[in-house]
């Protein structure tokens, strides 16, 4: 399973607007690559990033992310997060090759 | 006696120091961290950015991991990582050349 | 005829300062600027709608040391309420292989329009940032950068 780190605060208060860092391990091979016998090495990317807040009165997607080939390598995406409650996210990376991650960490809200 | 021990050693100390200032040509060598950058070092210095700290935590993942028919992990033997194995990045792989 | 002495060595020392601080910031480009295929990504991201400079901001190293891993941010200034936010934002390149670099999708649940990521430069190049707000209206932000090691595309090293 690719390794992922996620951070955000451990602690937060409702209106509060967090930042979410995720870095998950993944080689984003282009597709324009070359290997060493010279062939172009097939794309296999992360296409797509999603994360979905529950804050216990409604479960929404809050942000999401198409990928492509001009990613760097172990894809890290931050983004903003309005707290509205204590809950959960859950982040989904889907790619090439059938690829499918998903982690849930609970968001603590004060 | 001990203070004359410990003045002589100094001063021995000393001696050896300015020998190998005078003798060693200055040291010319930089780390890539000297030119690199401001927003590659900004990302090789935040923990939460560096992408290194992905096989750091695969590492901190290993040391619980059990291994082996006995079926016992690192943490078994030596305990928490972080203080059981301080400072050891910077004397090992050790070689014998 | 060259001036001599002290004049001379404060005036090439103030030139040198400005040359490397011209060098360290962000050089604007502007949407006229953008050749064939990047105005056609632009223009199918905005589905139509008006384009115009501003309100995006695009954060990058104008000289990159290493094309496989720059880190860029863009935001924009919007109070992402229900009436007025960001729906969208994408970033576009010049001379990658492909245009698309990534694209997010936003809302009011984000609290603040902005995203972070790394991304892959095979030359030196132009990108845009551009925005869609929730009336449909896009924003962007065009930067020249210099990249001086490609992403590899020309095989293992």
């Amino acid at each position: 399973m690719a390794r992922t780190l996620i951070n955000l605060p451990a602690l937060s208060k409702k209106g509060d607007v967090i930042e979410v860092r995720t870095l998950n391990a993944h080689p984003m091979e282009t597709g324009y690559r070359p290997g060493a016998d010279g062939k172009v090495l097939p794309r296999d990317l992360i296409r797509r990033f999603t994360c979905t807040y529950d804050d216990g009165a409604s479960r929404e997607v809050v942000f999401q992310a198409e990928l492509f080939s001009a990613m760097a390598a172990n894809p890290y995406l931050t983004f903003a997060l309005l707290v509205t409650g204590p809950g959960t996210l859950t982040l989904v990376w889907e790619g090439d090759n059938g690829f499918a991650q998903t982690e849930t960490l609970p968001l603590r809200v004060a | 006696m001990l203070r004359h021990l410990r003045r002589a050693l100094a001063c021995l100390g000393a001696l050896g120091l300015v020998a190998c200032a005078v003798d060693r040509p200055p040291d010319t060598r930089r780390s890539g961290f000297d030119f690199m950058g401001a927003t590659t070092l900004a990302m090789q210095r935040d923990d939460t950015q560096n992408p290194g700290m992905l096989w750091v935590q695969e590492g901190a993942d290993l040391w619980e991991r059990p291994q082996g028919r006995s079926a016992q992990s690192c943490a078994d033997w030596h305990g928490a990582g972080a203080t059981s194995m301080r400072g050891v990045a910077s004397r090992y792989p050790a070689f014998d050349a | 005829m060259r001036p001599t002495g002290a004049l001379s060595r404060r005036r090439l020392l103030a030139a040198g300062l400005g040359a490397s601080v011209a060098l360290v910031q962000a050089r604007p480009a502007h949407a006229s600027d953008w050749p064939v295929e990047l105005a056609a990504a632009v223009a199918a991201f905005a589905r139509g709608a008006p384009v115009r400079e501003g309100r995006v901001t695009l954060e990058m190293a104008q000289l990159v040391d290493n094309g496989n891993t720059v880190p860029v941010t863009l935001s924009v200034a919007s109070p992402m309420k229900p009436g007025d936010h960001v729906v969208a934002l994408a970033l576009f390149n010049e001379r990658n292989p492909q245009r698309d670099v990534f694209s997010a999708r936003l809302g009011p649940r984000n609290g603040r329009a902005r995203a972070s990521s790394r991304i892959r430069l095979f030359t030196s190049q132009k990108l845009v940032a551009i925005a869609r707000l929730n009336d449909g209206s896009c924003w962007t932000r065009t930067v020249d950068v210099i990249v001086t090691i490609a992403a590899c595309i020309e095989g293992e090293t």
